[in-house]
């Protein structure tokens, strides 16, 4: 909903004749911090946890990994596994299952330094059809398939979902979050890919990962800064980094998901 | 509510003591009346009556009223205005007198032009500083975007009065956010002044008198916002003849119709305003922008009503809405609707009471066909205030009064036709804000003087509503539900206001004031720059009243016979229970917007030159500010204090007009600032195979610096009641920075570049004015 009236306000300031042009600006010299990205899903299979540090802003791309440091993972029953290092800033959860109800402990031990992440896994919401509708041209594009994933919102508790669309097996770039404040209990609940334009014959799979709320901040805040910069004069109001669930604050997260899947081929 | 009545008494007690004083004043005879247009029969604010005899003298007020008490005796008194012949009369002052006077417009002739436009020594006379006065006669000759007259972008050429952003409408004040500006439109509080996202105001110039800016240090008669009021009056409409004057232009027109009722007795004025440059985009060859809709369009109609030699009625109001649509599909639209009701009593030639009621409205409306689905929110407000001023004798002016204004918020929700499980209503919020005050503006000795008063303002949030309190994250921890009625949080407190005046010379003088003002009412907006989206909130439990205090000091002097003035004010400002987002806090459409916010404090401070030319074929100023304005937060960067967006620290302004002969008038206004304070990126990292910024302090770097030349030029055929304006904004292309965003470079994919996004490089335009 946000973005359609940051795409209505762009659209207004094109018809005010905007230019763009590109400048050079000086980057101050940032210090160099961690980076933790982990997840567990209840799905059965090996699950990952990469570390790795900042780079350059103009130059993204070359990220040192991080090989050496000590993760270990707990769960709220007592069980305990360190991670395996298979290189390249990789650790491996390989013994504990993620499970619904669940709360995990990742802590995290490089040079000197300790990070420690809690998550819970919630049961989620269960995703029910596949429903393609026409989307009229608009500030999306032209006249075009517009995809919705319906679902049944468990009420009573607030469920945050991470979406991941695959479009002929291939994962679509993008951050596709959706909370419950304004439908939880909703027994036909549906979220809309308005970005996505699929074609007729495309494989859709669309993965439903439920998680905690301080994760979901994590990704809303992450979705602010990297969706930030949607002019209105001013780029993000506040830009700042991802509060993330380590303490002390670390880049990333670490975040137990329950996942719910479905798949379908647009008409 | 016991505060209240304390403070209540207190100021009563203060004015009875006040008045017993004045009235022991040695007084013989009072001259009192209205001093008004002679070609229009407007009222004119802030003329100047003068005995030069005994040095005394008085100025109209609001409504053109004055009354100045002085020992008997005949006297020449003078009548004067800027841009107006000045008047002298004879009067025998043994007896009191009422004297309406009517002054004329000095005409546009080469050789008159520096003789008859006298100036005044004001600037340095008068107890008021960090003011600024402007006629719309003075607004209209300088060029601004689209030739459109323009009282919000022209105020921001002058010195601490800066704009949000390239065209916008909103401004800050001595480093107050564009929230803290109390914008007035004959007494009604504008909540949004911006058209078309800022690139207009809402003010139209044909139907605007002039406006007075206090930027900080009010009189005790306003409250309300920490930073600046900005009063604005509009015409009341030719009361000696039937006119129609209005402009055509590139995007927009303009029509308005004024004239009697009964001849000096009542008189009305309708002005209306439409943009259509939507109609270019039936010119595009995309069908999406062809179909789409953009315009915004305004009213303002006003009626006056001299019931009685001692009583006259005003009745304005002002209805302005946006539409913006996309392709039929998503569209916004919102509008201000205000209304005043005044009504003038003279109870004697010294005391003068203005009766007002306001209504107020703001809203929006975003709708989205395709779902069915629209939301909407705004604010209204009922205003009551009784305003006295008494005009004890040449030496004391007393003005004491109530103001009550009931706020209703409506933070919104969505509702939708097709899909009824997202319709969500927010809660509405109610609060009402109310104030007493009193102030005495006392000429000490011929060389003090001295404006001192003090407001008592309260405010109170009442029921009924259930509101929440929140833990660090923003979840909610508990509720309470409160009844119709119920008080929900009150707060209240004290504003004191003074101001002095040492006058060295008649060319000279030194100025101090020092004032506190209250916030109870605060902008929670989606960007810096202002949108139509921006919601407002009352103070409650969890925002606490912002609190500002604010030390200036200055020295004034003029030059030349009073045709230069020169000023330099310095100023500190304290600031208190600021607001800002928590990092990466969504507030569209969240109706536990508190829950995002954190409170801070914030100062500023600076120094202000202007110096200024009012008469002459070449008129113009040149002002310059040297300030800077800090924020410190906890939980922002790491509390560390941080430079505010709007911390420019230097900002120049250089307007000049020059008017040869009486068929030409040329202008043009050169600004420069230091680029905005921003938050940038430092380093970038990897997440779900995206590359994410890093950020590290906050408005740590520096947009480039702004600076833009605007040029106009107006001729005035032979027809005097039609002139012909072209204007160029942006005369030399400065390509100025609207926003600055971060993508991967085309030419070297894997690299990121910044992409800066400039509007409006050389904006022509031509209006024709007429008026029949």
């Amino acid at each position: 909903m946000k973005n359609t009236i940051i795409y209505l306000f762009l659209a207004a300031s094109f018809f005010l004749v905007s230019c763009e042009e590109v400048i050079e600006i000086e980057v101050n010299e940032a210090d160099i911090q961690l980076v933790i990205e982990g997840d567990l899903t209840d799905e059965n299979r090996i699950h990952k946890v990469k570390l790795s540090q900042t780079g350059s802003y103009f130059e993204p791309g070359n990220f040192p990994v991080i090989e050496g440091a000590t993760l270990t993972l707990t769960n709220a029953s007592g069980e305990s596994e360190t991670l395996n290092d298979v290189g390249q800033g990789v650790y491996q959860i390989e013994n504990i299952k993620g499970e619904i109800g669940e709360t995990y402990t990742l802590t995290v031990s490089h040079e000197g330094e300790t990070y420690e992440a809690i998550s819970s896994m919630p049961s989620g919401i269960i995703l029910d059809t596949l429903v393609y509708n026409t989307r009229p041209a608009g500030p999306f594009g032209e006249e075009g398939i517009v995809m919705i994933v319906n679902f049944q919102d468990p009420p009573g508790e607030r469920n945050y979902v991470f979406f991941e669309l695959y479009l002929n097996d291939e994962l679509v770039e993008g951050i596709f979050l959706y909370d419950d404040a304004t439908t939880d209990g909703v027994a036909e609940a549906g979220y809309a890919f308005f970005t996505v334009s699929p074609e007729p014959g495309d494989r859709v799979r669309v993965k439903a990962l439920s998680m905690d709320r301080d994760v979901y901040d994590y990704f809303n805040t992450l979705v602010e800064i990297a969706g930030g910069g949607f002019g209105l004069g001013a780029g993000s109001a506040a830009p700042a980094n991802p509060e993330s669930n380590f303490t002390p604050q670390a880049l990333g997260y670490f975040g137990a998901f329950s996942v719910s899947e479905i798949e379908g081929v647009v008409p | 509510m016991n505060n209240f009545k304390q403070a209540f008494s207190c100021l009563l007690a203060a004015c009875f003591l006040l008045l017993s004083i004045s009235i022991q004043a040695q007084t013989k005879a009072t001259l009192s009346g209205y001093v008004k247009d002679g070609t229009t029969g407007e009222a004119m604010i802030g003329a100047t009556i003068f005995i030069p005899q005994i040095q005394k003298g008085a100025y109209t007020n609001e409504y053109g009223f004055y009354s100045l008490s002085v020992p008997g005796g005949k006297y020449q008194v003078q009548y004067r205005f800027v841009g107006f012949d000045t008047d002298t009369l004879e009067v025998d002052l043994n007896t009191s007198q009422k004297l309406d006077v009517e002054l004329l417009p000095v005409s546009r002739s080469v050789e008159e032009v520096v003789i008859t436009d006298r100036a005044s020594n004001d600037q340095v006379a008068s107890t008021e500083m960090g003011t600024t006065s402007l006629t719309i006669q003075e607004i209209k000759k300088i060029p601004v975007l689209f030739g459109e007259t323009d009282v919000l972008k022209t105020i921001q050429l002058l010195p601490g009065v800066k704009p949000a952003g390239e065209g916008s409408s909103g401004f800050f004040v001595r480093g107050g956010g564009t929230d803290q500006n109390l914008i007035l439109l004959d007494e009604a509080p504008v909540y949004n002044a911006s058209h078309l996202l800022g690139f207009f105001s809402v003010f139209n110039g044909d139907a605007i008198k002039g406006t007075k800016l206090y930027k900080g240090n009010m009189p005790a008669e306003y409250g309300g916002r920490l930073s600046s009021t900005m009063d604005i009056r509009m015409k009341e409409g030719n009361s000696k003849d039937l006119s129609v004057s209005g402009g055509l232009g590139l995007i927009s027109s303009r029509l308005t119709v004024e004239g009697p009722i009964v001849e000096d007795k009542a008189s009305f004025m309708v002005s209306g305003r439409r943009t259509y440059a939507d109609i270019f985009l039936n010119f595009l060859n995309d069908t999406a922008l062809s179909s789409s809709t953009l315009y915004f369009y305004d009213l303002n109609a006003k009626v006056n009503y001299k019931l009685g030699e001692k009583d006259q009625l005003f009745v304005s109001g002002y209805l302005g809405r946006d539409v913006l649509s996309f392709a039929d599909n998503f569209g916004i639209d919102w509008g201000n609707q205000t209304a005043t009701v005044r009504w003038n009593h003279l109870f004697n030639d010294k005391l003068f009471l203005n009766s007002t009621f306001i209504y107020s409205d703001y809203d929006y409306r975003i709708s989205i066909d395709p779902l069915e689905a629209s939301i909407t929110s705004g604010i209204q407000d009922f205003n009551l205030k009784e305003a006295f001023t008494y005009y004890a004798n040449s030496q004391n002016t007393l003005k004491f009064g109530v103001d009550a204004i009931y706020h209703t918020f409506i933070p919104g929700g969505i509702s939708s036709d097709s899909i009824t499980e997202i319709n969500q209503d927010f809660e509405k919020r109610y609060a009402l804000e109310s104030a007493i005050y009193f102030s005495h503006d006392w000429s000490v000795t011929d060389k003090i003087k001295l404006n001192y008063g003090l407001r008592y303002s309260n405010f109170t949030v009442l029921g009924p509503g259930t509101y929440y309190q929140f833990d660090a994250e923003g979840a909610v921890t508990d509720s309470s539900t409160y009844n119709n009625g119920e008080v929900v949080a009150n707060y209240g407190g004290l504003e004191p206001r003074i101001s002095s005046t040492f006058i060295i010379d008649s060319r000279q003088s030194i100025k101090a004031s020092y004032a506190r003002n209250r916030q109870y009412i605060h902008l929670v907006s989606n960007s810096t720059s202002g949108t139509p989206t921006d919601v407002w909130i009352p103070s409650s439990e969890i925002v606490q009243p912002e609190i500002a205090d604010q030390l200036s000091i200055g020295y004034f002097r003029n030059f030349d016979d009073n045709k230069w003035e020169a000023s330099v004010e310095l100023y500190y400002k304290d600031l208190q229970n600021q607001i800002e987002y928590k990092n990466g806090a969504d507030i569209f459409l969240n109706e536990n917007i508190e829950s995002q916010l954190v409170f801070g404090r914030g100062w500023s401070y600076g120094a202000e030159f202007l110096l200024r030319k009012k008469v002459g074929k070449v008129t113009g100023w040149v002002s310059y500010t040297l300030s800077r304005t800090f924020r410190e937060f906890d939980d922002i960067n790491e509390g560390n204090p941080f430079p505010a967006r709007q911390d420019r620290i230097h900002d120049v302004s250089v307007v000049a007009i020059y008017e040869p002969n009486k068929k030409w008038s040329f202008s043009s206004a050169f600004v420069y600032n230091t680029g905005d304070a921003v938050t940038f990126p430092s380093g970038s990292y990897e997440i779900e195979g995206q590359i994410i910024p890093y950020y590290t302090e906050r408005n740590g770097y520096r947009l480039p610096a702004y600076h833009r030349l605007d040029l106009s030029a107006t001729y005035f055929g032979k027809n005097p009641n039609t002139n012909l304006n072209a204007s160029l904004y942006n005369a030399y292309g400065r390509k100025n920075v609207f926003t600055i965003d971060f993508r991967e470079s085309e030419t070297n994919p894997g690299e990121t570049e910044a992409i800066k996004t400039y509007l409006f490089q050389w904006v022509p335009s031509v209006t024709w004015n007429f008026n029949f």
